[in-house]
């Protein structure tokens, strides 16, 4: 991803799943987290600042407006037209990092993340998307978060949440997963228990302490994929003649060394994105699917969330907290620490060396 | 299906409790003057009253009902004379909530508000309304592109010039050093 595209992101400032791709940059790049801080700041700024309060008496001004002005009969309703989708491709995006398609434009090779944003604009006209994925096996070692495991998942989104929930093959609900953008909440249920977590601390912080970083710590899997993603090789490039099916093949040539290849369907009519297929392959071992997304239906209502998120009976409810500390620690410097705890379990954790 | 006076009062009753905030904040900042912003409000809604939304895909209500605001806005200045009011009589009004409980981190928060909606308010307005539109009021840039009536790519290169113009005024509050050259990583 070039400077440009990701400054283009920041500057968006809306929503905190379009920031998801540019993590990695931000990672690697300090004037893009320079550009980030300042961004940021004035961002929230702009927040905080709220609106102008309205006068009291402007609403029952304007609600008396019909008992003097003449009727017009109309025989249309109101469109039910959510406003454009914003969050419309996250998803994908979502996938295709947590799966370590970090590709980055070569020459005249065409940048995947940069088709990956124009499938989003092309999806940006749905008022709610469906996406349904079946009967994939997912690499085990990805984030807990991105796995799918189950034999179906399906997902909703829209600009104003995202559901997902995971179905066994006899019909059980495994896991389902609830993000309100609105009100910032996030509700999650896995094996009987419902975690319950405020997310507006992570809305307001996780990017600010990425940005305000100069050393950062990341661990696991996603710190092998961010350590390599400048090194990331596009070996080739295939489409048909009508661009309806694309692939990439790249390396990742550090350790771990990895192959992988990533096949697009686009809807040859609309431009959409009707699939998505992520394979990878470690050294010495067979390549495996990591990441599938087979059937996306567009313009589908969002179903309500009482019929999407039952809570099966004898489900414990936990409350997760989100926290963002600032420390100094002697000979290190400042340190900020994002927490997402359940009790006193870490269920995620960031550290920054914040900038003096 | 919405039918009759009932119907369409209960239509224009939904759309008024839902923008009626939003459009007097989005006027205030375009006309900077509270008494206006309240007459080019109520103004807005007897447009929408007369000419209710009709259903058509590709026009989102959002961005319609803003642009009925601007229309009014402008129609207004075009016959007034527009002047602009000078700055210092907004700093009551903001809804803005400052809920850290920490009183210092409160204050900073408050003065890097408050620099921020000064140098909102010196930007041109071409500049200013693109960025209370998308930034402030979450419209998609799609949808403010139909408001101010002009390309995406318009509305694009007008918030990066925004932000720039910003960046320069707040260079005191805002303090985004100039980086090293090196992006060499740092995953650890």
């Amino acid at each position: 991803m070039k400077c440009s595209q990701v400054r283009e992101v920041l500057q968006d400032g809306r929503g905190w799943l379009r920031l998801i791709p540019v993590c990695p940059h931000l990672v690697l790049c300090r004037q893009c987290r320079s550009a980030a801080r300042y961004l940021l700041k004035v961002q929230q700024a702009l927040r905080e600042s709220g609106r102008f309060a309205p006068p009291a008496d402007l609403l029952p001004n304007i609600l008396a407006v019909p008992q003097y002005e003449p009727h017009i009969e109309t025989k249309n309703k109101e469109p039910r037209k959510m406003r454009h989708f914003a969050y419309a491709g996250i998803a994908v995006l979502v996938l295709a990092v947590a799966a370590g398609i970090l590709i980055s434009g070569r020459g005249e090779v065409p940048d995947a993340m940069s088709l990956l944003s124009s499938v989003a604009q092309a999806m940006e006209n749905a008022t709610s998307i469906h996406m349904v994925s079946r009967g994939q096996a997912i690499d085990p070692n990805s984030p807990s978060g991105m796995r799918i495991s189950s034999d179906r998942a399906e997902v909703w989104l829209s600009d104003r949440a995202m559901y997902m929930r995971e179905i066994d093959q006899d019909g059980t609900l495994t896991s389902f997963s609830v993000v309100d953008f609105d009100s910032g909440e996030f509700c999650s249920y896995r094996r009987g228990t419902l975690y319950v977590a405020d997310i507006t601390p992570v809305y307001d912080g996780a990017l600010g302490v990425i940005a305000g970083a100069r050393d950062l710590f990341v661990g696991g899997r996603l710190k092998a994929i961010l350590a390599n993603a400048r090194d990331v090789e596009v070996l080739s490039t295939n489409r048909t003649r009508n661009s309806t099916v694309i692939s990439y093949a790249y390396r990742i040539p550090s350790a771990p060394p990895q192959t992988g290849r990533v096949v697009l369907e686009l809807d040859r009519r609309t431009s959409r994105l009707s699939s998505m297929l992520a394979y990878a392959q470690a050294e010495g071992a067979d390549e495996e699917l990591i990441a599938a997304v087979d059937l996306i239906e567009y313009d589908v209502p969002l179903p309500p969330v009482s019929s999407f998120a039952v809570i099966p009976e004898g489900t414990a409810t936990v409350q997760a907290v989100v926290s963002i500390k600032e420390e100094m620690v002697e000979g290190v410097g400042r340190v900020r620490d994002l927490d997402m705890k359940v009790g006193d379990t870490r269920v995620f954790h960031m550290s920054a060396l914040a900038k003096d | 299906m919405t039918t009759g006076r009932a119907g369409k009062e209960r239509q224009y009753e939904r759309l008024a409790r839902r923008f009626y905030a939003r459009i007097y904040s989005y006027l205030r900042w375009l006309c900077r003057d509270q008494h206006l912003a309240e007459d080019l409000t109520q103004q807005t809604f007897v447009q929408i009253w007369r000419h209710p939304p009709q259903p058509r895909g590709d026009r989102p209500l959002r961005a319609w009902v803003y642009r009925i605001a601007r229309n009014e806005f402008l129609q207004h200045r075009r016959g007034a004379g527009f002047e602009t009011i000078t700055l210092g009589d907004h700093d009551d009004a903001y809804e803005g909530h400052g809920d850290c409980p920490d009183p210092q981190i409160r204050l900073e928060q408050k003065e890097l508000c408050q620099a921020v909606q000064s140098a909102l308010h010196r930007l041109p307005e071409l500049y200013r309304e693109v960025i209370v539109l998308h930034n402030m009021e979450s419209l998609p840039l799609s949808g403010v592109a139909q408001v101010l009536g002009v390309p995406e790519g318009t509305v694009k290169s007008r918030r990066a010039k925004a932000f720039a113009l910003l960046r320069n005024m707040l260079a005191d509050e805002v303090d985004p050093k100039p980086m090293r050259s090196s992006s060499s990583p740092e995953v650890g």
